[in-house]
């Protein structure tokens, strides 16, 4: 708070030096202005229209330095002090213009030095409608100065044009001079043309200046808006993601039912029966259920909970939690001998594997019979279940969409592949999906082959 | 394609619009660029009698540099002349004739570090000076509209009060401003439209 308090206090006193300076140029720049007056006189005795053209240029830069410095300062000051003047309801193009239109007054009050109100005023009013409808933000001051530059330029740059001159414009000493020598020296239409062609490119690049900026302020606020809708998308589908998770907690908690039925029934045996060397082996049995809910439960809830399972196994376990009743089903299981285990979480597993085949069976086709048919292999060092259906299969450009959150080309959630993804790759797996259009579609599943080593530890071979 | 239709058309007349517009900024254009004052030879009068040019003092009244130009003008006659812009009582002596060139410029009065009671009260004493040792002053004034501040306009009625004969540049018509220089008319003068013409003038004013 202190250092920040202390960082405004510097910036304010280096941006009220700045307004100090642009309001002393004039005394700064006396000699400047003789050497004008000295120049237009050698212009006029020599009758040298190109020292007059150096001149009007000097003048003009002279004249361009002042008005720019002061309007930067103040905007900066206004920048600094934003909030004060917020809370007072003291808007940034009233500020500026107040102290701005004062300091000229007073530079016009207490110097001799002749200056050009009106073309400074005109100056700044564009300014400040280029800085406006550029909609650049009020803290940078870069784009600022650039308009700035220009329009100052350019305004100083109508100064020399004689048809200004009825309008209060180019009005004082120096360029009075400058023009009646420029009329002396038969130049004064040179002099016009040559203003008219400084002021003509500025004119044309302050105002592009003004308009590229404005689209570059446009391009960036749609960029973050993107972003920031991107966020809000990403955070949607972390939402939908949980959701998910909960639904597979739901399906769980229905495998569930069936160790519990084994319980249940088992209990009922136990308090019916009179023969007491069935007890242990009920009791046995009601142990084995309550430790596979708990094995379940666990495996649920911890992802990192893996265990070395048969792939005959797991795929046996997932065919009794599909129940396919429909006879235009023909559900086939290719297990090749001797495959080594697959160390996975193998409830997590078993739901993306589901989700994969419930896909199949959902695939529309043109066939009489749905073939769905789970293979099991090895190949090149990893163990491959690969679910290939029937179906119509997938277009290439939907292809590249399947794994988006929300993407689904059945009016289903959208969510079942990339879960299952997402599962697979937690237990070290990969998926590919591919697809023939009018063929069918196949999804392969790759595990890396899990050794044992001497200690006991395991690791897979990747 | 009908008229109504066309009317309906917004991006017909969008198109309209702008070559309308075109025409008129290249018709400003045309105008700023091509601004010259107007000139009607017919109103510039010449005097009868000339005023003798064997040796011209050319001072200055206000330090513009307008009195520079004026110099410049009188060399290209090749007149003889002595260019003395701070030119005082005692430098009057040897001369045939005086030009007193106005113009106020604040800068050309600091340069030269003089200010502006003092400008007057010089101007004052050559006129007066000039009177007693019955000099011609000619008054000179080349600013046109643009210099024609408070300053310079009463540097120019004090000159032209004692004048006996004016010159002056102006675009536009300054009737009352002449009548008032001229104390109705009482002093002869020539009006010139722009700076360029003045030499035909200063040709014929000058012997």
């Amino acid at each position: 708070m202190k250092n920040r308090t202390l960082k405004t206090v510097k910036t304010s006193s280096s941006l009220i030096c700045l307004v100090f300076f642009s309001f002393i140029w004039p005394l700064i720049t006396t000699n400047f202005v003789y050497d004008v007056i000295v120049s237009i006189r050698s212009a006029i005795t020599s009758g040298d229209s190109g020292l007059l053209i150096i001149t009007t240029i000097g003048g003009c830069i002279l004249y361009t330095v002042p008005s720019f410095l002061m309007y930067i300062a103040l905007d900066a000051l206004y920048t600094e002090w934003h909030s004060f003047f917020k809370s007072h309801r003291v808007e940034r193009e009233f500020f500026i213009v107040i102290f701005y239109g004062s300091l000229l007054l007073m530079t016009q009050m207490y110097y001799f030095y002749p200056i050009e109100p009106m073309t400074s005023f005109i100056g700044l009013i564009i300014t400040l409608a280029l800085v406006r409808f550029s909609t650049c933000k009020p803290d940078i001051l870069f784009p600022k100065v650039f308009i700035a530059l220009q329009v100052f330029l350019l305004v100083q740059w109508g100064n020399v044009i004689q048809g200004f001159t009825p309008f209060r414009i180019g009005s004082n000493d120096l360029f009075v001079s400058l023009k009646i020598a420029s009329s002396y020296l038969d130049h004064l239409a040179n002099i016009n043309k040559i203003a008219f062609s400084f002021m003509l490119p500025l004119f044309l690049s302050s105002f592009m200046t003004a308009f590229i900026i404005k689209l570059y302020n446009q391009n960036l606020h749609v960029a973050e808006e993107n972003y920031e809708k991107e966020l809000a998308v990403k955070a949607m589908q972390k939402k939908i993601m949980t959701n998910r998770t909960y639904q597979e907690i739901n399906a769980l908690a229905h495998d569930l039912k069936t160790p519990l039925v084994t319980i249940q029934g088992l209990m009922s045996l136990l308090m019916l029966t009179k023969d007491t060397d069935k007890i242990e082996p009920y009791g046995q049995t009601v142990n084995d259920a309550i430790q596979k809910m708990s094995d379940m439960i666990s495996s649920f809830l911890y992802g990192n909970i893996k265990e070395l399972i048969r792939v005959d196994e797991l795929l046996n376990y997932i065919r009794t939690q599909i129940p396919i009743e429909r006879e235009d089903i023909e559900f086939t299981n290719s297990i090749a001998d001797n495959l080594p285990p697959l160390y996975l979480n193998k409830i997590r597993m078993a739901r993306a594997l589901i989700n994969l085949i419930e896909n199949a069976i959902l695939a529309p086709t043109d066939q009489l019979t749905k073939k769905i048919l789970v293979k099991a292999y090895i190949n090149c060092d990893k163990i491959i279940i690969s679910i290939t259906d029937n179906g119509i299969g997938i277009k290439d450009v939907d292809l590249e969409k399947i794994w988006t959150i929300g993407y689904s080309s059945k009016e289903t959630s959208g969510l079942g592949l990339p879960f299952a993804k997402q599962t697979i790759i937690e237990n070290n797996g990969q998926i590919e999906l591919t697809s023939t259009y009018g063929r069918g579609t196949t999804a392969k599943i790759y595990f890396p082959i899990h050794t044992v080593n001497e200690r006991g530890t395991t690791h897979d071979n990747d | 394609m009908k008229w109504g239709q066309l009317m309906n058309n917004k991006d017909y007349l969008k198109k309209l619009s702008l070559i309308f517009v075109g025409i008129v900024i290249v018709f400003s254009i045309n105008t700023i660029l091509n601004f010259n004052k107007g000139y009607n030879s017919n109103t510039i009068n010449y005097p009868l009698d000339p005023f003798s040019a064997e040796l011209l003092l050319i001072t200055s009244a206000g330090q513009s540099t307008d009195a520079y130009i004026f110099h410049d003008i009188i060399n290209k006659l090749q007149l003889n002349n002595h260019f003395m812009p701070e030119a005082n009582t005692y430098d009057l002596r040897e001369y045939s004739s005086v030009v007193i060139v106005v113009g106020h410029s604040e800068v050309g009065m600091m340069l030269n570090d003089v200010l502006y009671q003092a400008e007057v009260k010089r101007i004052r004493k050559i006129l007066q000076t000039a009177e007693a040792e019955q000099l011609p002053v000619i008054a000179a004034y080349l600013g046109g509209d643009e210099r024609l501040s408070n300053e310079t306009q009463s540097l120019l009625k004090s000159v032209c009060d004692e004048a006996d004969y004016i010159i002056m540049t102006s675009d536009t018509d300054k009737g009352p401003l002449i009548k008032r220089l001229t104390n109705d008319g009482q002093t002869p003068i020539t009006c010139v439209p722009t700076i360029d013409q003045l030499s035909m003038t200063l040709a014929s004013i000058f012997k």
